[in-house]
C-alpha cells in the first residue's frame, strides 16, 4: 500500500509528519485528512489565535498531492442606528 | 454481556463462575467491599471518559489519559520515576481517543515540544508531571488510590 505523509499547518505553526501512514489509495488518504483537519480545527479555532487549519498530504516521493483546509470566517454586522 | 473485552498484550485469562464469586463474597465481606470499590473506581473512570469525550480537547484528553495510566500502574508497582509501560501504537491511541492518527501525532508533537512527555518505544516518559496534571486538570481522587478515614 502506498504511504502518505500528513503535515499540519495552523497559521504560522507547521507540524511535520515524519512517519506517514499507509492507505490503499488517495481517496482513503483524503478521508483521513478530512477527519484530521475537522477535529484539529474543532480544538484550535475556538482559541482565537488561528483562523485556518490545513492538512497537506504528500506521497512517497514527498510530492504534495492534496491539501484540505478549514477556515473560520467571522462577519460581525453592526446594526443600523 | 453487552460488551466484549480484549487485551493489548499477551495475558493469562481465567473465568470464574458466578456461583464461586457469590460464595467468595458471602464468606469474605472484605473481598466483597474491595470488588464494590473496584466498581466505584470503574464508574469514576467512565465519568472522566465522558468528560473527556464531551468537553476536553484532544490534547487535554490525552494528557488526562497519560496521568491515569501512569498512576494506575504505579499503584501496583509496574511504574515509577514517571515512566511506565505503554504497549500501544499511535494508531491504538488515536482509536481509543476517537480522533484521527494525524491529530494524535499533532498532539503528541505539541506535548514533546513543550517538554511534557515523550513516547520511547513502548514506554511513556513523563518529563513534567506537575505541568501534565495542570494541563489536563487531573484530580486523582476518582481512582481511590489513597487510604482515607471513613467519613
Amino acid at each position: 500500500m502506498p504511504r502518505f505523509y500528513f503535515d499540519v499547518r495552523e497559521g504560522p505553526l507547521f507540524i511535520d509528519d515524519e512517519n506517514g501512514m499507509e492507505f490503499p489509495n488517495l481517496d482513503k488518504a483524503e478521508q483521513e485528512a478530512i477527519q484530521a483537519v475537522v477535529s484539529i480545527g474543532k480544538d484550535r479555532l475556538p482559541r482565537g489565535d488561528t483562523r485556518d487549519v490545513t492538512v497537506e498530504v504528500r506521497d512517497e516521493n514527498r510530492q504534495r498531492v492534496l491539501t484540505v483546509t478549514v477556515v473560520l470566517t467571522i462577519d460581525r454586522v453592526h446594526p443600523p442606528t | 454481556m453487552d460488551h466484549s473485552l480484549a487485551t493489548m498484550t499477551q495475558a493469562a485469562v481465567a473465568f470464574i463462575p458466578h456461583q464461586a464469586m457469590r460464595d467468595l463474597t458471602y464468606r469474605f465481606p472484605r473481598v466483597a467491599a474491595t470488588l464494590w470499590r473496584d466498581t466505584l473506581v470503574d464508574a469514576g473512570i467512565f465519568r472522566e471518559w465522558m468528560m473527556s469525550m464531551g468537553r476536553r480537547s484532544a490534547y487535554d484528553h490525552l494528557a488526562h489519559l497519560f496521568c491515569e495510566l501512569y498512576l494506575k500502574q504505579e499503584a501496583v508497582g509496574l511504574a515509577g520515576k514517571h515512566r511506565c509501560p505503554l504497549p500501544m501504537t499511535q494508531i491504538d491511541l488515536a482509536d481509543a481517543l476517537g480522533i484521527s492518527n494525524v491529530h494524535t501525532n499533532r498532539v503528541l508533537q505539541e506535548m514533546r515540544g513543550k517538554g511534557l512527555v515523550t513516547l520511547q518505544g513502548n514506554t511513556l516518559v513523563i518529563h513534567a508531571w506537575d505541568e501534565l496534571i495542570r494541563a489536563s486538570e487531573f484530580d486523582e481522587t476518582y481512582l481511590h488510590l489513597r487510604k482515607r478515614a471513613a467519613g
